[in-house]
């Protein structure tokens, strides 16, 4: 299992900073390194160099960053290997983010001493046509009605519906807001001749509507196949799902790039977006722009204006989301779990994945030396301990509470679901399974 | 038709929307009949404040170059003959011209040749240009 949270950790963050550097040595819609440039300038031979060597520091950042991920893969133990990777996926995204500003003020030092960034007063190109013409050029949001009700046949295929089986309708939401931020955003002015700026227009929004409704599909459709065969090997969906999603969102940037390009090599007047001043550390701040969300420079997908009131918010929500996970861990690690009996009712006490259940409800209760092979559909793993609902080998969704994955494990069937608890020691676990005996009569 | 506005300009930036939808009529960019898109478009995809939007377009229809309407948004209608109100403000503004004109000793031929190449150049009338 190691091995697999390794695997997947590694190749995704590594082939995510591969792509999200390779978009910026890439030149698309007239902007280059986060920076706009024209097809003159781009043909400069310090241009040209400082783009080779940019090229070959991706590169190289990648295999540093493999190198230095490879001691994670000799950590057996899941309680060193998730807060290394965790820290390995960080210092490398924020090494990521610090070769994108270096190389950006570097090109943006060649055009100051060329001269390239004066002359340029026209800061706002509006293309009246292209805005008429926008809202009929996505694909329908009633293409997204299938993949709800599949989401929903997700929740119901489940027998007792936990927050685990609630994630395809989570995702669903997620590429509904995706899907209007790409059908609403800015239109671009690339060319004086507006046939241009349409089928740039076009080509953006049709894409990016047609990718998100079908990326949309994929987690309930791969979690429905996945509950209706038994025999598939743990972890195999989530994987998929992941797999198949970010695949779905790169060759929806990748096409609308090519098209794009495409396009504007058939221009003949064309018009510079002349606005890097906004663009700084790689973050959008204008606040002449009254847009919440804007179509990013470097990498794929939109980003927030920082200048906007709604795109303040957006990014304090974002801020209070991530501190809100981080105090949820610490207090995960600090606090740990415990089981109290109180008459009939049985209360594990864990934040925030606690349960209760009355004795009534108890079916068997066993004991297991060793914990079959686990995947967490919602809930925490690593560390001290193992919190909430976890799809266990041999006995389907559970309602886990161990400290270490040896055992031994005491498993509670309930006439809804299953639990297991696991004490921090063997006398521990022992007087949990005695209470409970006592208790069920 | 492409409108560029720029921000840092002393000219308020509906003023600078208003000019250059009148200049796109006079070109014929924006034939008559053409429809504009209504301020909440216009507003929401180039980030302009409504507000700005409106004032440009509620001048517009003053002027009695677009009419708007509340479903459809706005079109291009051919303005009325110059007079009255109208009239006035054009020979004042012609007047004050005409006065820096001659300030700086541009002599009355080249002036009037001035005027007759810009008015060729944006000769087009609504409803012949090409878009």
């Amino acid at each position: 299992m190691n091995t697999f949270i390794y695997l997947f950790v590694v190749i995704v963050e590594v082939a995510g900073m591969a792509l999200h550097l390779g978009t910026a040595v890439r030149l698309s819609g007239y902007v280059v390194l986060g920076t706009t440039l024209t097809a003159d300038h781009m043909a400069d031979a310090e241009v040209q160099r400082l783009l080779g060597r940019a090229r070959r520091g991706i590169w190289l950042h990648c295999l540093i960053a493999l190198a230095a991920s490879v001691p994670a893969y000799f950590l057996r133990d899941t309680k060193y290997l998730v807060p290394y990777l965790l820290a390995w996926a960080l210092l490398a995204a924020v090494a990521c983010w610090g070769i994108e500003v270096r190389n950006t003020g570097q090109l943006r030092e060649i055009k100051r001493q060329r001269g390239w960034d004066e002359g340029a007063p026209e800061n706002l190109a509006i293309d009246l046509k292209s805005i008429l013409l926008k809202p009929k050029m996505p694909v329908g949001p009633h293409w997204m009605v299938p993949s709800l009700l599949l989401s929903v046949m997700v929740v119901l295929q489940s027998g007792s519906p936990g927050i685990g089986d609630a994630l395809p309708l989570f995702i669903w939401l997620v590429f509904l807001i995706l899907y209007r931020i790409a059908v609403r955003a800015k239109t671009q002015v690339y060319d004086e001749n507006s046939r241009i700026n349409m089928a740039c227009s076009l080509a953006t929004r049709r894409t990016w509507s047609q990718g998100l409704v079908l990326a949309s599909y994929i987690m309930p459709v791969l979690f429905l196949i996945g509950g209706l065969l038994d025999n598939l090997p743990l972890g195999v969906v989530p994987v998929l799902t992941t797999g198949l999603i970010l695949l779905v969102l790169i060759l929806t940037h990748g096409t609308v790039r090519k098209r794009r390009e495409q396009i504007l090599a058939q221009g003949r007047q064309a018009i510079y977006n002349e606005d890097d001043e906004n663009w700084k550390y790689g973050m959008y701040h204008n606040p002449q722009d009254n847009s919440t969300f804007v179509e990013k420079r470097v990498g794929i997908g939109w980003t927030i204006n920082l200048a906007s009131r709604k795109g303040k918010l957006v990014a304090g929500l974002a801020i209070l989301i991530l501190v809100g996970v981080v105090v949820m861990y610490i207090g995960i690690l600090g606090g740990g779990y415990d089981m109290k009996i109180d008459g009939d009712e049985i209360r594990v006490t864990g934040f925030p994945f606690g349960t209760t259940f009355s004795a009534r409800e108890i079916e068997d209760i066993t004991i297991i030396d060793t914990l079959p092979k686990s995947v967490r559909t919602w809930g925490y793993g690593g560390g001290r301990v193992y919190m909430g609902e976890f799809e266990l080998e041999g006995y389907g969704k559970v309602r886990l509470y161990a400290h270490y994955q040896t055992g031994p494990f005491v498993v509670i069937t309930l006439t809804e679901g299953t639990v297991v608890i696991h004490g921090e020691s063997g006398e521990e676990t022992g007087a949990y399974y005695d209470a409970l005996i006592a208790a069920a009569g | 038709m492409v409108i560029k506005l720029n921000m840092t300009s002393g000219t308020p930036i509906y003023m600078q929307l208003r000019n250059q939808i009148i200049l796109g009529i006079s070109r014929g960019d924006l034939p008559l009949g053409e429809r504009l898109p209504t301020v909440r478009q216009l507003a929401a995809d180039t980030g302009v404040n409504t507000m700005t939007v409106n004032k440009a377009y509620a001048l517009l229809k003053q002027e009695g170059y677009i009419e708007i309407d509340r479903r459809h948004g706005a079109k291009v209608v051919a303005p009325g003959a110059l007079e009255g109100d109208g009239l006035e403000k054009l020979e004042d503004e012609l007047a004050l011209l005409i006065a820096e004109t001659k300030l700086h000793g541009m002599d009355r031929d080249r002036f009037l040749q001035l005027c007759d190449n810009l008015y060729m150049g944006t000769a087009g009338h609504p409803g012949e240009g090409t878009t």
